[in-house]
């Protein structure tokens, strides 16, 4: 049986009708159309698929649509302000810290979760966001001076 | 694609235990292993019963008893709350626990249903004699949660029992604990060995109390209460420790084939790690009460 469910991506509100088999992860990519957020291992392992849920970062892969029913999602898709980009983005771009960029929407995601709760992250604060996140190219030292870097931006 | 199904989410605890008691009906929480095991079809379910709207299972607070932490809450609330910090292997075990992201959303309760012999958070839940209150149509029940750990994914849960949350009893003053453990990499991995100490009065005569919890080395997370009858109120001494490790050990027999660690790497582990939490909990210092 088919379930309705109603929440916001983006600030927009979605009321679809969905399997309850349909994960999260699906529903962001085929139903709406946001295919920033990544298909990488479907098993919570990679972290491409994180996306933000009612201010927490979490793997879209990992929950069932039904389960979203009435939070707030951000996707990469709402990172920016219009044509102007997020200071993550800024910097990403900046510090070459997207090379393939298949990590990257999660690592942004995962970036923008820890600013938004702890403006004034420590080293481990942010290698406890990026901790869960598989990048093959960069070797992840321009990802974390990419968050440095925005969080000076920001300031 | 995961093979479809139906999907309730009681408000009630009466409705979930109609709704649990169904043939191939399965409980919801965190769903970090419940979603990756729909998809392999370990799991094939009729009915998903996701758990998450019932109030009864939430909360952390004080209570009469100590401290309460319902079944839902999430692993890294566990980890920032202010009155868990002082149960310190429970925070940096439960800490431990995959990555930020699956932290909150993995809950206690099904951190511990899953009866993994490599649960993180169950060595320093042990370590405090943490009980377990279970609920079913035909009332509650209190027990220890080393009573419920029967196997490898095997807890004392029966059709239609839910399990409510968790009671940590009061942290003695001057208490102290430490978890460590041991994995492939450093990143996201499952525990290969386990091991969280705790002490109060640590080798002072007649008040010493240590107690030792140990994962991924028995079928279940499991205290090595033999080893610690001989610590018991004893001044330490480098013999007396040896000869609690080994009668430990005794019970120690980590099955052959693990992917993550050899059973000989294990048994070293134990030895290793419970000398390091004690050296570490006694400021650096072997032995000097």
């Amino acid at each position: 049986m088919k379930h309705s469910i109603k929440l916001k991506i983006n600030d927009q509100l979605y009321l679809e009708e969905v399997d309850p088999s349909m994960t999260l992860l699906q529903f962001i990519r085929d139903k709406i159309g946001y295919t920033g957020t990544k298909t990488g291992c479907e098993n919570g392992e990679c972290g491409a698929c994180t996306v933000i849920m009612d201010g927490e970062p979490v793997r879209a892969c990992l929950i069932l649509a039904v389960e979203a029913d009435g939070t707030e999602i951000t996707t990469v898709e709402g990172l920016s302000d219009k044509d102007k980009l997020h200071p993550l983005q800024q910097s990403f771009i900046e510090t070459g810290a997207a090379q393939c960029g298949f990590c990257t929407p999660g690592m942004l995601m995962a970036g923008k979760a820890l600013l938004d709760k702890k403006p004034n992250p420590s080293d481990k604060d942010i290698m406890d966001a990026l901790g869960g996140h598989l990048c093959r190219c960069t070797g992840y030292k321009s990802i974390s001076k990419s968050v440095e870097i925005a969080i000076e931006k920001m300031k | 694609m995961i093979p479809n199904f139906d999907y309730k989410k009681p408000k009630t605890l009466e409705e979930a235990f109609l709704l649990l008691e169904k043939e191939g009906s399965v409980a919801l929480a965190g769903g970090t292993d419940v979603v990756v095991n729909l998809r392999e079809e370990k799991l094939q379910p009729k009915l998903v019963v996701d758990l998450k709207a019932l109030e009864e299972l939430k909360g952390i607070k004080e209570t009469q008893e100590g401290i309460w932490i319902g079944a839902l809450e999430p692993v890294q609330k566990i980890v920032e709350h202010p009155l868990i910090q002082p149960y310190t292997a429970l925070v940096e075990g439960a800490g431990s626990i995959g990555c930020l992201e699956i932290r909150y959303r993995a809950t206690i309760g099904g951190n511990i249903s899953n009866g993994s012999p490599s649960a993180d958070s169950v060595p320093g839940l042990l370590l405090y004699d943490a009980k377990v209150v279970i609920v079913s149509k035909d009332g509650e029940r209190t027990t220890s949660l080393e009573s419920i750990l029967l196997g490898p994914g095997k807890v004392d849960l029966k059709k239609g029992e839910i399990l409510k949350g968790v009671i940590l009893p009061k942290a003695e003053d001057g208490s102290k604990s430490k978890y460590y453990r041991r994995t492939r990499v450093k990143g996201m991995d499952l525990s290969g060995v386990s091991l969280a100490v705790y002490a109060q009065n640590l080798g002072i005569e007649g008040k010493s109390d240590i107690r030792i919890a140990l994962g991924a080395v028995m079928p279940t997370v499991a205290r090595g209460r033999k080893g610690e009858e001989i610590l018991a109120g004893k001044k330490l001494t480098d013999e007396l420790l040896e000869e609690a490790i080994n009668e430990i050990l005794k019970d120690v027999n980590p099955r052959k084939g693990s992917l993550r660690a050899e059973p000989e790497y294990k048994k070293k582990m134990v030895k290793v790690l419970i000398k390091k939490a004690i050296f570490e909990m006694n400021g650096g210092a072997f032995y000097e009460a």
